[in-house]
């Protein structure tokens, strides 16, 4: 399943895929793997990716 | 064993014992070893396992055919070398195709230099003792076929990191717009 709240959240702060791989140590196609659904990231990822967006974990990665 | 055989296996010694000790020592901090992501691990790690079972797939239908007395083409030293290599351009295919052979820290340009580097240099050694010796001697394919597979493995890789280039290319680019 796509993970379009983490798309929104990254465009909400302006930053490229490229760019948010970078901050949190991975590169542009696992985050672009993230967004598409195709890869499920471990929590350490997960924590990272919310920690650069300002957002919390229920925010960005839990299903509803 | 003969001077010739006998030379090849002290260049290889040789080259491994080199290998390891200039890795080791410019790499003691730790930071010339290219970095992978979670998911570059991951992806890393399937591609070792086709590998693994492409060596054995490869050694298996080496041990039939020898069993069923099929005349051989290549010498047990170069069969067991393209063994290798299959199965190591099988791990890079599939570390390509799954954005997992260029680690993190690696420097493109620096890695590109190097491999048309050993791919011209093997295709040049390969070449020369293709026309020295042919490429049949006493009925087998000469060993210096080694040296021309792994610079075709070289130009199939490049092809390869170059098509995947362009994918990701575009792909980023329709990303931001």
């Amino acid at each position: 399943m796509k993970n379009l709240r983490l798309k929104a959240a990254r465009a909400g702060r302006d930053l490229s895929q490229d760019e948010l791989a970078k901050a949190v140590g991975v590169s542009r196609q696992t985050i672009n793997a993230i967004e598409k659904g195709d890869y499920n990231p471990t929590i350490n990822l997960c924590i990272s990716i919310c920690k650069v967006l300002g957002k919390t974990l229920d925010e960005l990665f839990w299903e509803e | 064993m003969e001077l010739r055989s006998m030379g090849s296996v002290v260049g290889l010694i040789v080259g491994i014992i080199i290998s390891v000790f200039v890795v080791r020592a410019m790499n003691k901090d730790g930071k010339y070893k290219t970095k992978y992501d979670e998911m570059q691990k991951i992806a890393r790690g399937h591609a070792y396992r086709y590998a693994y079972w492409t060596l054995v797939g490869y050694e298996a239908l080496f041990l039939i055919l020898e069993a069923m007395g099929v005349p051989k083409f290549f010498d047990s030293y170069t069969t067991q070398f393209i063994g290798l290599i299959i199965s190591v351009m099988v791990q890079a295919s599939y570390c390509i195709w799954n954005n997992a052979y260029i680690g993190l820290n690696t420097n493109p340009k620096r890695f590109a230099i190097i491999s048309i580097w050993i791919g011209i240099m093997n295709f040049v050694i390969g070449l020369s003792w293709l026309i020295r010796s042919g490429f049949l001697v006493n009925g087998v394919v000469h060993e210096s076929a080694i040296n021309l597979a792994v610079a075709i493995c070289f130009v199939i890789m490049g092809i390869e990191l170059f098509i995947k280039w362009n994918i990701d290319r575009k792909e980023s680019e329709s990303e931001e717009e």
